[in-house]
């Protein structure tokens, strides 16, 4: 019976093999580890699963050199990085080292099965969404006519959420908005843990928020796979506020973009979205404060025409009535001049006539006439005892004489 | 004016009302008059908030820190 060395046995197993396989091989295979070392090679463990349970697994390497330039490709291609976790399609020869046994090396990638694999994962994820009514579950919340009051979720240092804050605070119009920020993670495997974290604690915190902002980035393309996963579309969509995204990339909307109130590209716009609302709302309030300006500038046009005719009115019944009642005072002051004027007249009349009546009874027209008076202590005789020896006088026009009464004979 | 803060939503519902009844009806001006100061003080006071910092929130977050 023939023997072997065991060197002699590796080194058949090493020569039956690059007799029998081909050069290269295009693989898929899911990476469960990986690691780098100083030198900058990447050592990887490839498995294939079928319902979790391994079916296959092999070491594999990529030598420093082609690490970086496929990494490098593989990022700006997929925008995540190799990793575990992600199925990749690799291009691998097979090795054996006579000390170090089987392994693979890695002479190329194809990011596009990733991209395929990625979209066709996401694809899923969107039809599981989609088969529990989560796809629109935020969106049918209301947002408030007026977001004011925002939670955001960012890191503080990314750059979106300086544009943001920058964004919102410098607004032209004044609108001053109340935030709080919600640290989290936001990209990389913790992203989805550490976002979720921050929901739970704006759904707990005291302040009733309007709205939850959640931004990120800006820069370079970033690892967004965490923006795709179920559970932060889930916790998303049930969230009771309105959402609104602005993650900031140039690819595809996210499955958290598809599932939020408001998806919008970058944080800077989210910002103005909230602005803009704000100032809708300002319109509205400018547009109402004209139409009561027109009503009430309508109004106290009739209210003033109506005063003027009023007036108007006044002045002229006044004035009718005064030139009636000045009429009439003429009319008065006529017939008072008649009527004195007439009284006068009779007057003068009646004192012509008693006049004339005193002139005719006038002892000096009757002594005129040639008559004479007979007084006795210079009253008429007439009615008085006349006896004999009495003293008389008698007047004539022209003489006055004294007698004595020598005889009374009563007639 | 109420003195309660109305939402945003309260305001301009009430606002859109006297509008329309001051647009709609022939009020006396006296009824014009408490309308008109009743929505140019609700403008007013929504104005105000959109640009004002002190409101509830402010108080709150400082309640926390």
């Amino acid at each position: 019976m023939a023997q072997l060395t065991l060197f002699e046995l590796n080194n058949l197993i090493k020569s039956k093999l690059e007799t029998h396989l081909a050069p290269n091989y295009w693989v898929i295979a899911e990476i469960s580890e990986l690691r780098l070392n100083q030198k900058g090679h990447c050592y990887m463990e490839l498995v294939e699963k079928e319902n979790n349970f391994i079916q296959a697994k092999i070491r594999a390497n990529i030598w420093s050199y082609t690490y970086r330039t496929l990494s490098s490709q593989f990022e700006q291609a997929t925008s995540t990085s190799l990793k575990p976790g992600i199925k990749v399609l690799f291009n691998l020869s097979v090795n054996f080292h006579e000390v170090y046994g089987l392994s693979l090396t890695v002479n190329d990638i194809d990011p596009n099965y990733t991209i395929g694999e990625r979209s066709r994962l996401k694809e899923e994820t969107i039809q599981r969404l989609q088969k529990e009514d989560l796809i629109d579950k935020n969106k049918q919340l209301e947002l408030p006519l007026v977001p004011q009051k925002i939670a955001i979720i960012s890191s503080e240092s990314a750059a979106g959420y300086g544009d943001f804050m920058n964004q919102l605070n410098n607004n032209n119009r004044f609108y001053h908005f109340q935030t709080k920020l919600f640290p989290a993670m936001m990209q990389g495997n913790e992203a989805v843990v550490s976002i979720r974290t921050s929901l739970k604690e704006i759904y707990e915190s005291e302040i009733s928020f309007d709205a939850v902002v959640i931004i990120r980035g800006g820069g370079a393309q970033a690892d967004l796979d965490c923006f795709d996963t179920y559970e932060l579309a889930r916790a998303i969509s049930l969230f009771p506020l309105p959402v609104l995204t602005g993650i900031g990339h140039e690819r595809d909307q996210t499955v958290a973009d598809s599932v939020a109130h408001t998806s919008l590209k970058t944080p800077t716009a989210v910002a103005e979205f909230l602005i803009s609302g704000m100032g809708r709302f300002d319109d509205l309030l400018h547009e109402y404060l004209y139409k009561i300006e027109k009503v009430c500038e309508a109004k106290l046009i009739i209210e003033q025409q109506h005063l003027q005719y009023l007036s108007n009115q006044i002045r002229q019944s006044a004035q009718q009535i005064l030139t009636t009642d000045n009429h009439q005072l003429e009319q008065k002051s006529l017939t008072l001049r008649y009527v004195s004027k007439r009284y006068l007249e009779r007057q003068q009349a009646q004192i012509t006539t008693l006049d004339k009546q005193l002139n005719l009874i006038d002892p000096a027209t009757i002594l005129n006439r040639g008559y004479s008076i007979t007084l006795k202590n210079g009253k008429s005789v007439v009615n008085q005892q006349v006896e004999i020896g009495d003293l008389l006088e008698t007047r004539t026009l022209n003489k006055n004489i004294q007698s004595e009464v020598t005889a009374v004979k009563n007639e | 004016m109420s003195k309660k803060s109305l939402t945003y939503k309260e305001a301009i519902n009430r606002i859109n009302e006297i509008v329309v009844t001051i647009e709609g009806d022939d009020l006396d001006i006296d009824e014009l008059t408490s309308l008109v100061k009743e929505a140019t003080g609700l403008i007013g006071s929504c104005k105000d908030k959109l640009q004002n910092a002190e409101t509830d929130l402010q108080t709150s977050l400082d309640k926390l820190n």
